[in-house]
């Protein structure tokens, strides 16, 4: 009896061990780690997941037209602007840009002071290969563009050569211009969601003539100087959101 | 480097339009000579011409002058003209409103006119007739004069 009882305890704690065996085994197939959702790029901006149609915002503020502007004209004009547009799809980028300039501008036939706002609203198009991991694109566009200002012209000239020239002075005109836009750049991606770009603007006016007895603005603001074409550059700084 | 370039790139300040807003007048002549045979004539032969109430002539002993462009006054609605053809003079008023038309910075306004009525006082034209009302920087017949010579 005393044999059979070591037997049949050895027994037990063989099954013992066994249980415990299988309960190890199945308690480490349940710890297999599960694999984790990535929210966040390499360099931690987030990420969104390649189905969903908005991506996110940039918010971008002109440097090199505002200093060209005041080179050309040697400080007489000072002009500013931002921009923001959505990413859609890691393609289309819809746009609103903003901005506002003082003039004080003069040509043979007059002299110019005005001030006021202008605003384009636009689509760009990004024909890269699409990744969703790079930020960094080109952009093809379009825009058309609005100025709304206050303008004074003094001295502007009445031609009359046999009568004698004479002067008008307008004060407190105010204008409204369009224009088309065809526009192409870059957006680059530097540390996070800092980015830089450029963009070159050909312009295309398309309010030209003064009704009658009404006189024109020689500077627009976000279009620059009255002609029926004119070239622009911007380069920006911005962020992404 | 791009900066500099485009500050050299200065807007034209200057006009490089040519803007002549004047009235054209053309002459159709009738002379007819002893034998009563007559025969037209379009152009003026040794003219002078000059605005009353400027010192500048216009029209300076000039020959065939077919049509003569003759500015109007732009702050005024009247002008008038002194011609003075073959040693008599006539005088032409015409009467017009003013309306301005901007043209650019660098050039200015241009005043173009729309000719209400026309007349003449003198002894050798004999009638005149506005062919076109519109005064602007097209050179065009905008008043033709009618006269009659005999032998």
């Amino acid at each position: 009896m005393k044999g059979c009882g070591k037997v049949i305890l050895f027994l037990m704690l063989l099954c013992g061990l066994g249980v415990q065996a299988q309960n190890t085994d199945s308690t480490m197939v349940k710890l297999k780690p599960v694999k984790e959702h990535k929210e966040r790029h390499k360099d931690g901006t987030r990420i969104y997941p390649d189905s969903a149609i908005y991506q996110g915002v940039n918010v971008k503020l002109d440097i090199a037209n505002s200093i060209i502007e005041a080179a050309v004209s040697k400080g007489k004009v000072l002009s500013f602007e931002a921009a923001m547009n959505v990413r859609l799809k890691h393609r289309f980028f819809p746009t609103l840009e903003g901005g506002y300039a003082q003039a004080e501008t003069f040509a043979d036939g007059g002299f110019q002071k005005g001030k006021g706002g202008f605003f384009r609203v636009g689509l760009d198009i990004n024909p890269l290969k699409k990744h969703p991991e790079r930020l960094s694109c080109m952009a093809v566009g379009v825009r058309v563009g609005t100025a709304l200002q206050d303008y004074d012209l003094t001295d502007v000239v009445v031609i009359s050569d046999y009568w004698g020239v004479r002067k008008e002075n307008f004060y407190n005109q105010f204008g409204v211009d369009c224009w088309g836009e065809i526009v192409a750049g870059v957006q680059v991606q530097i540390w996070e969601g800092l980015q830089m770009g450029w963009y070159a603007r050909m312009k295309i006016l398309f309010t030209r003539t003064a009704a009658e007895n009404k006189v024109m603005p020689y500077y627009i603001p976000g279009f620059g100087y009255r002609d029926d074409t004119n070239w622009g550059f911007n380069y920006y700084i911005g962020y992404k959101f | 480097m791009l900066v500099c370039l485009l500050a050299a790139c200065q807007p034209d300040t200057s006009c490089r339009q040519s803007i002549n807003v004047a009235a054209g007048v053309v002459l159709h002549g009738l002379y007819v000579d002893s034998l009563g045979e007559a025969s037209e004539f379009k152009a003026w032969d040794s003219v002078t011409v000059q605005g009353v109430g400027s010192d500048s002539v216009l029209y300076n002993n000039s020959y065939t002058v077919s049509r003569m462009l003759l500015p109007l006054h732009t702050d005024t609605n009247l002008t008038a003209y002194s011609i003075l053809w073959h040693e008599e003079y006539d005088t032409l008023y015409i009467r017009h409103t003013n309306t301005m038309h901007f043209i650019s910075m660098a050039c200015g306004c241009a005043i173009y006119h729309l000719i209400d009525t026309a007349w003449v006082s003198g002894m050798q034209i004999d009638s005149i007739k506005i062919v076109n009302s519109a005064v602007e920087a097209v050179a065009q017949d905008n008043i033709r004069i009618y006269v009659k010579i005999e032998n």
